[in-house]
């Protein structure tokens, strides 16, 4: 008995000294995620409504040629560009894949199978060994009959021993990789910023902008030569575009802020992790760590009297 | 027709843009001949492939400056998922042994019912 006192109170001290990760930690790791699900926040749109500008007001000035020939060269080049902008676009997509699946991997990470499954396996372990031993002592092949109940009581007490050191060896893991990758996140997120907001970018989406204006003026000005009517659906179609370059331009905006949020999300992730957080939040933490403790603390007490129960 | 490869900078689809402006506004004089009309489009159809061509290479540029960005995110995730193999190792290992167990325990029954 006096053994076995010792052996709870080590486990006690082991079980009052660590804790894993709280599940409003958990809730912050498997919310974060790069907004990007809506094409209002898709950087690929951005590229796609600039080449459909290009595309349409190609065929306005295309149709501003007198000469046929020309006009059919016109939009052979147009084709043959709009082969090679696709592979560019998708690119501006690759950012976005990265970074979630950096959130996957943390999600994955955080996620209660990894010390779970652990405790699921030993307790498995420990019920079908008392099994074994149970048809072993009805046979006769054993001199003398081997205590059941101890293989069960050994798996789940393995059990939670495991679970309790997988959640710290999880918390470890966590707080190590998003600490120390808070750094990377926001250099990485500024980069990406700075190559949205690049001077590159502004020259593409003004080219489209000021491009459809001169493409359909000239447009405008061969039907006014050739004395045809211009159509009211040319003009729906120009301001179809014309609005399309402009919401390129909102998409951008949209992207930069999500990159910005999202590192913003990282890092109070981090410092949550870190446990620098609001004084609100490390209470909520700490209540939660209290609550853990408390459960851990009865099955720990269920356990031992099972064990007093089979000594007996 | 042969596009002369240019240096692009992002000045020049603004430079190619008032070049096509400045060709446009003399196309729309109806005093010219057919010939000259036709020369006019012939350098507007040139001016027109350099611009497409500008556009390839910034947007390529842009792309490419987006990839160069991602390589330690990519690290990152790679470090974390191989934590998590070695996180798994352990219970996959007491599984495959419980597995075995599982197999020997109906053996066993079957045999202390043959005893019986």
């Amino acid at each position: 008995m006096k053994q076995l006192g010792t052996y709870s109170s080590a486990l006690l001290m082991m079980l009052l000294c660590s804790c894993g990760v709280s599940k409003m930690q958990v809730d912050m790791v498997q919310n974060l995620a790069l907004k990007s699900d809506t094409i209002t926040h898709s950087p690929v749109q951005i590229f796609v409504n600039m080449q459909q500008v290009n595309r349409e007001r190609g065929l306005y000035y295309a149709a501003s040629l007198s000469s046929p020939s020309l006009h059919v060269n016109e939009l052979e080049s147009m084709v043959k560009t709009d082969a090679q902008n696709i592979t560019a676009q998708n690119k501006a997509q690759t950012y976005v894949l990265a970074l979630n699946s950096y959130c996957r991997a943390l999600r994955n990470l955080s996620s209660e199978t990894r010390w779970k499954q652990i405790g699921t396996e030993l307790r498995g372990l420990g019920n079908k060994t008392d099994s074994v031993i149970l048809y072993l002592n009805k046979s006769d092949w054993m001199d003398k009959t081997v205590p059941e109940g101890y293989a069960r009581l050994s798996g789940r007490y393995s059990g939670w021993i495991a679970q309790r050191y997988m959640k710290v060896r999880q918390k470890k893991a966590l707080v190590q990789f998003v600490t120390e990758s808070d750094t990377l996140v926001s250099v990485c997120t500024e980069a990406l910023i700075d190559v949205l907001k690049s001077p590159e970018l502004d020259a593409l989406l003004a080219n489209e902008r000021e491009g459809l204006k001169d493409n359909y003026t000239a447009y405008l000005q061969y039907l006014e030569r050739s004395g045809a009517v211009n159509l009211i659906e040319n003009d729906k179609l120009f301001i179809d575009l014309y609005s399309k370059s402009a919401n390129a331009e909102k998409i951008r905006t949209n992207c930069v802020s999500a990159l910005r949020y999202f590192a913003k999300a990282h890092h109070n992730l981090a410092l949550r992790l870190l446990g620098d957080g609001s004084k609100k939040n490390k209470r909520k933490d700490r209540i939660e760590q209290l609550k853990d403790i408390a459960d851990d603390l009865a099955t720990l007490s269920l356990y031992t009297k099972q064990l007093i129960e089979l000594i007996d | 027709m042969a596009t002369k490869k240019i240096e692009v900078t992002t000045d020049t689809l603004s430079e190619i843009r008032k070049s096509i402006q400045k060709i446009d506004a003399q196309r729309a004089d109806r005093s010219l001949t057919d010939e000259q009309r036709i020369l006019l489009e012939e350098t507007a159809i040139v001016l027109r492939d350099s611009e497409r061509y500008a556009i390839q290479v910034l947007t390529k540029r842009i792309g490419t400056q987006l990839e160069e960005q991602l390589e330690p995110i990519r690290e990152r995730s790679k470090e974390i998922r191989e934590r998590i193999t070695g996180m798994s190792k352990v219970p996959k290992a007491i599984d495959a042994i419980e597995q075995i167990v599982a197999v020997v325990v109906p053996l066993l029954r079957q045999i202390s019912d043959w005893k019986i």
